[in-house]
C-alpha cells in the first residue's frame, strides 16, 4: 500500500461540513482552471475581453485628450482664474488675492486703429501687466519668420509687440513706431504666441501688445469704450477655490469669472459628444458581448448541473455551491478584464495614433481611471448576465445523482432581465451621466425584450399544430424546444437581442459619425442646411453662449476671412475702407443677406453704424437687441452649436461635400496651428 | 457494536414516502422500519421499481419523507434542513453510483480529490493519488473519466467514496452498468476497502449473488420491507 495511502488513513478528521472562505478561495481557483481547460469558459473569457477592450480603449483615448485639454485649459486663460469685467476690476479684488497669497497679473483689452505712418489699422490692442501671463508663456521673435522663443517679460513702457500679420500687412520691420491714441510705441518684436489669444476666434484684427503703464497716455480709455478689464490669478488650488467661493459671496454687477474648467466651451462640448458617442457605441458592443455573455452562461450552468448535485451529495451547502461559482467568475472576470484592458490600451494607442493625423499632435499619457471602468465593466457584465443562470446552480436537487431527470428550477426570467437592466443601467448611467438616456434605453431593451419573449411564445405554441405533419427529426427537434418552453423562449430572446444590437449598431453607426462631424464641423453643416449656391456663402454661426450681442455672420467671397465681433454684428464682404455711416437698405451685400437669411439683413439693417474697410471688413455696429435676438431666434443651428469654421482661410464647401471639406480643412488648419486645440 | 449508538447507526421509523401524479397518489415506500449497526453491510434487495433507490435517497438525506423519521448517528433528518443534511453527509456518507457519476471535465485524480477538497484536506492530491493506486488505477491519475472503461470508472468512483473516510456508504446497484467479470473484481474491492476503513455499508441491489456478500439483507417489495424488518 502506497505511503500516501497509509497517510489518509491517518488522516482522521476531514473538518466534515467545515467549508471555510480559504478553502472556497482555492477550490474556485481550481474549478476556473478545470474549467477553462475543459473549454467550458472560453466563449464567456471572449466576450468579457472583446466587451472591456472596447469600453477601455474609448475610456484610454478620452481620457487622454481630456488630460491634455486640462494640461493646456490654464494655459488658455493665461491663469488658473480670471475676473473680467466691463469696467476697471474692483481693487477689493485684488486685495483679497493679495490676502490669500495669490499671484496677480491685469490686461486690459479693446480694440482700436493704430496709424503707422499714415496708414491705419484696426488692431486687438492689450495692455499687459508685469507677471503676465500667469500660466502658459509669450513667444516671440526678432524678426518676421525669425525663429520664435519663449520669453518672460512684457513689453517695456514705450514698446510694442504686434503680430506678424501686422507687419506684412502694413510693410512694417520691429523698430517701426506706431500711434496708438495719443502713444506712440515701438514695435520691438513679432508676438508669435499668445496663451489666452483664446484660437482667434474673437479676433476681428491682428494683436498689438503693450505695457499697461502706457494704457492712461493712449487716451483710448474714456467713458463708454467697449474694453474689458481682466485681473489674472494663479495659486494653489485650494487657495483658488476659497477665492472663487469669495467672489461668489461677493458679486459685482458686469463681473465675469473665467474657470480652468470653462475654457474653449466648443472643445469641451464636442470632446463629450465624442465621448458620449464613443461611449455608447462601445456600450452597444458591451450589451452584445452581454448576450453572449448569459448565453455561455447558460450553457454551463446546464453542463454544471451533476457536478452541483454531486457536490451537494458530498455536504457542499447551497450558499457553498453559489459562493463557489461566484468566485469562479469573479476570478474569470478579473482575467478577462486584465486581458481587455491591455487590449484597450493597445488599441487606443493606435486610435491616437490615427486621430493624431486629424487632431492633435501630442497627447499625455493616460491616468489610471479607465482601468476602474473595464474592471467595473467586466464584473457588471458577468453578474448582471451571467449570474442569473449560475446562481440557480444552487437550487439543484442532490436527488439528481439517483435520478437525472431532476433538474432543479431554472434561472429565474426576471431574475435574468432584472439583472441585465440593472447593470446596463448602470454601465449606460456611468457612461453617459444622462438619467433620461439611460431611461430611453433600458425602455428600449424592456420593450425588445417583452416583445421577442411574446414573439418566442406564440411560436412556440404553434409548433404543436405542425408536429403531426413533418419528418421525425423535425418532430424530435421541434419537441425538444416545446418541452422547455421557458428556457427555449430565453434562448430566443437573447439572440434576437443580439441581433437587435448588431443591426442597431450597424445603422447608428454613419449616424453617430456624421452627428459627431455635425458638431465637429458645425459651419459646414450649416451650408449644407442652407443649400446655399456655392458662391453666397452665409454660415450663420449664432451662439446662446456669446454675449449679447455679439452676432458673427461669414458670407461671400469674404468668408475666407473671419468675422466675429464682441458685442456687434460683422458682415464680411467686399470693403472700400470708407465708414459709411448708417447702413444702406440697397447695399447688395444686404440684399443678398435678405434672400438668404431675412432677420440677419434686419438687424443689420438697424445697426447705427457700418464701416467698410478696405481689407475688406464691413462691419455693423450698435446693433439694436430685440433685432438680434429675433435674428438668433430664427437662426438654422442648434443654439449650442460650437462655431469652428470661421478661421478657415479656403472658400466654403458647396452643399452636400461637408463631410469631406471638413475633413480637409480640419487638417489645414491644424497645419497652421501646430499644438493647439482647434477644429 | 456494544453501546446503543453502534447498534441503531442507521435507523428507519415508519418511514413513507408518497407522490402525487396525475392519476392521484403514487405510495413508493409505506411503513419501513429497521435498524443498522455501525460497520455492518446491509443488502437492500429488490426488483425494479420496488423502492430500493427511493429508501436509499432517503437514507442518505437526498430526499425527504412523507412520514416517518430517520436517523443517522443519531441525528434526525427530519429536523436539518437542506442544507443541514448537507452539512450532516459530509465527511460522513460517501456514495457508489450505477452510473459512476464520475464528473466528465476532470481528471480521475481531480474527482477524487473533490470530496476531500470540499472537506478541506491540505494534502487532498496525495491522498486521491494514494486511493487510486489502491484501487489500481495509479497510471491512469490524468485520464478523464472517458478514457477510461466502466470497470476503471468505477474504481475510481469508488476511490472517490472512500477518500474523505466516510462512516456510512450507500452504493446503488455499483456493478449494474458493468459485465459480470468486471462486476465481481469491482464487489471484491468495495468489500475489502470497506472492511479496511470499518465503513458502515448500504447497498441497493437486485443481484442475489452480490447480496450474499453483506452481512444482512432487507427485502424490499411494493414499497414494502417483506423480509429483514426487524433486526
Amino acid at each position: 500500500m502506497a505511503e500516501g495511502w497509509s497517510m489518509a488513513r491517518q488522516t482522521e478528521a476531514m473538518h466534515p461540513g467545515k467549508q471555510s472562505m480559504k478553502n472556497l478561495f482555492a477550490m474556485s481557483t481550481r474549478m476556473l482552471w478545470r474549467d477553462w481547460r475543459g473549454g467550458e469558459l472560453r466563449i464567456l473569457a471572449i466576450a468579457l475581453v472583446i466587451a472591456v477592450t472596447s469600453v477601455t480603449s474609448v475610456g484610454f483615448f478620452i481620457d487622454r485628450v481630456q488630460q491634455g485639454m486640462d494640461q493646456q485649459a490654464s494655459e488658455l486663460i493665461a491663469a488658473d482664474l480670471v475676473v473680467s469685467s466691463a469696467s476697471p476690476v474692483a481693487g477689493d479684488r485684488s486685495d483679497r488675492a493679495e490676502a490669500l497669497g495669490l499671484e496677480i497679473a491685469e490686461t486690459t483689452s479693446f480694440r482700436s486703429v493704430i496709424i503707422a505712418g499714415d496708414q491705419p489699422k484696426l488692431v486687438e490692442a492689450k495692455a499687459v501687466s508685469e507677471h503676465y501671463p500667469l500660466r502658459g508663456a509669450l513667444s516671440i521673435s526678432d524678426a518676421l519668420f525669425g525663429e520664435e522663443y519663449q520669453v518672460e517679460t512684457v513689453p517695456a513702457p514705450g514698446e510694442a509687440w504686434a503680430e506678424p500679420k501686422l507687419f506684412q500687412e502694413l510693410g512694417l520691420s520691429p523698430g517701426d513706431r506706431v500711434t496708438l491714441g495719443e502713444v506712440t510705441l515701438t514695435l520691438t518684436h513679432i508676438l508669435t504666441y499668445e496663451p489666452d489669444r483664446g484660437g482667434d476666434f474673437f479676433s476681428v484684427a491682428p494683436r498689438l501688445l503693450f505695457n499697461i503703464g502706457n494704457l492712461d497716455a493712449t487716451g483710448l480709455v474714456q467713458t463708454g469704450s467697449l474694453i474689458r478689464y481682466h485681473l489674472l490669478l494663479g495659486g494653489e488650488p485650494a487657495r483658488i477655490r476659497d477665492y472663487a467661493d469669495w467672489l461668489d459671496r461677493n458679486p459685482r454687477e458686469g463681473e465675469r469669472l473665467l474657470t480652468v474648467e470653462g475654457g474653449r466651451p466648443e472643445l469641451r462640448n464636442a470632446l463629450e459628444r465624442a465621448r458620449s458617442f464613443l461611449g455608447l457605441a462601445a456600450l452597444v458592443s458591451v450589451l452584445l458581448a452581454g448576450v453572449a455573455v448569459a448565453t455561455a452562461a447558460r450553457r454551463f450552468s446546464q453542463r454544471h448541473l451533476d457536478t452541483s448535485a454531486i457536490m451537494r451529495c458530498m455536504g457542499a451547502t447551497q450558499n457553498s455551491i453559489s459562493l463557489l461559482f461566484l468566485l469562479e467568475m469573479l476570478w474569470l472576470a478579473l482575467l478577462a478584464s486584465t486581458l481587455g484592458v491591455l487590449l484597450g490600451y493597445f488599441a487606443q494607442i493606435v486610435i491616437a495614433q490615427i486621430m493624431d493625423q486629424l487632431l492633435i499632435t501630442a497627447l499625455p499619457q493616460p491616468s489610471l481611471k479607465p482601468l476602474l471602468l473595464g474592471y467595473v465593466t467586466g464584473i457588471i457584465l458577468l453578474i448582471g448576465f451571467a449570474m442569473p443562470p449560475l446562481l440557480a446552480l444552487k437550487r439543484v436537487p442532490p436527488l439528481r445523482v439517483l435520478r437525472k431527470d431532476i433538474a432543479g428550477t431554472g434561472a429565474s426570467s426576471w431574475l435574468f432581465t432584472l439583472g441585465v437592466l440593472v447593470s446596463m443601467g448602470v454601465l449606460l448611467y456611468w457612461q453617459t451621466q444622462d438619467p433620461e438616456l439611460v431611461v430611453y434605453m433600458l425602455s428600449g431593451i424592456v420593450l425588445t425584450l417583452l416583445l421577442l419573449a411574446v414573439c418566442a411564445r406564440l411560436l412556440i405554441a404553434s409548433l404543436n399544430s405542425i408536429r403531426g405533419s413533418v419528418g421525425v427529426a423535425w418532430r424530435f427537434g421541434l419537441a425538444n424546444i416545446a418541452r422547455r418552453p421557458s428556457g427555449s423562449v430565453m434562448q430566443i430572446v437573447a439572440f434576437g437581442l443580439g441581433i437587435m444590437v448588431l443591426l442597431l449598431l450597424s445603422t447608428v453607426r454613419n449616424d453617430l459619425l456624421d452627428d459627431w462631424q455635425r458638431w465637429a464641423c458645425p459651419a459646414e453643416a450649416a451650408v449644407e442646411r442652407l443649400d446655399l449656391p456655392d458662391d453666397l456663402v452665409f454660415p450663420i454661426l449664432l451662439r446662446a453662449d456669446l454675449p449679447l450681442p455679439a452676432l458673427p455672420v461669414v458670407g461671400g467671397r469674404a468668408a475666407e476671412e473671419l468675422l466675429v465681433g464682441g458685442g456687434r454684428a460683422v458682415l464680411v464682404n467686399g470693403g472700400d475702407g470708407r465708414v459709411v455711416g448708417r447702413p444702406d437698405p440697397d447695399l447688395p451685400e444686404l440684399r443678398s443677406l435678405d434672400h438668404v437669411f431675412p432677420p440677419l439683413a434686419a438687424a443689420v439693417r438697424g445697426a447705427r453704424r457700418l464701416d467698410r474697410h478696405r481689407d475688406g471688413l464691413t462691419i455693423a455696429h450698435d446693433l439694436e437687441l430685440d433685432h438680434v435676438v429675433r435674428a438668433r431666434a430664427a437662426a438654422p443651428l442648434p443654439a449650442t452649436a460650437p462655431p469652428r469654421a470661421q478661421r478657415g482661410r479656403g472658400r466654403r464647401a458647396p452643399a452636400g461635400d461637408s463631410g469631406s471639406e471638413c475633413s480637409r480643412s480640419c487638417r489645414r488648419r491644424r497645419a497652421h496651428e501646430r499644438n493647439r486645440w482647434s477644429c | 457494536m456494544t453501546d446503543n449508538g453502534s447498534e441503531n447507526f442507521v435507523q428507519a421509523i415508519g418511514l413513507g414516502k408518497r407522490v402525487v401524479t396525475g392519476e392521484g397518489e403514487l405510495v413508493l415506500l409505506d411503513g419501513i422500519n429497521f435498524s443498522i449497526a455501525a460497520g455492518t453491510s446491509v443488502a437492500i434487495l429488490g426488483a425494479s421499481g420496488s423502492g430500493k433507490t427511493t429508501l436509499l435517497g432517503l437514507l442518505a438525506g437526498l430526499d425527504v419523507p412523507t412520514s416517518g423519521s430517520i436517523l443517522i448517528d443519531g441525528t434526525e433528518l427530519g429536523t436539518l434542513d437542506e442544507d443541514g443534511r448537507a452539512l450532516l453527509r459530509a465527511g460522513l456518507v460517501g456514495f457508489v453510483f450505477q452510473s459512476f457519476q464520475l464528473l466528465n471535465g476532470l481528471t480521475a485524480l481531480e474527482n477524487v480529490m473533490m470530496p476531500l477538497e470540499l472537506a478541506g484536506e491540505p494534502q487532498a492530491r496525495k491522498v486521491a493519488s494514494a486511493l487510486l493506486e489502491r484501487v489500481g488505477l495509479g497510471k491512469r491519475l490524468n485520464h478523464y473519466p472517458n478514457q477510461l472503461s466502466g470497470g476503471e470508472q468505477q474504481r475510481c468512483a469508488i476511490a472517490r467514496a472512500f477518500a474523505a473516510r466516510p462512516k456510512l456508504l450507500f452504493a446503488d446497484e455499483p456493478t449494474g452498468n458493468l459485465d459480470q467479470k468486471t462486476g465481481r473484481r469491482i464487489i471484491e474491492l468495495l468489500f475489502e476497502i470497506n472492511r479496511e476503513q470499518g465503513t458502515t455499508l448500504i447497498m441497493a441491489t437486485h443481484d442475489e449473488q452480490l447480496a450474499s456478500h453483506c452481512d444482512r439483507r432487507l427485502l424490499v417489495d411494493g414499497g414494502r420491507l417483506v423480509d429483514g424488518q426487524a433486526d
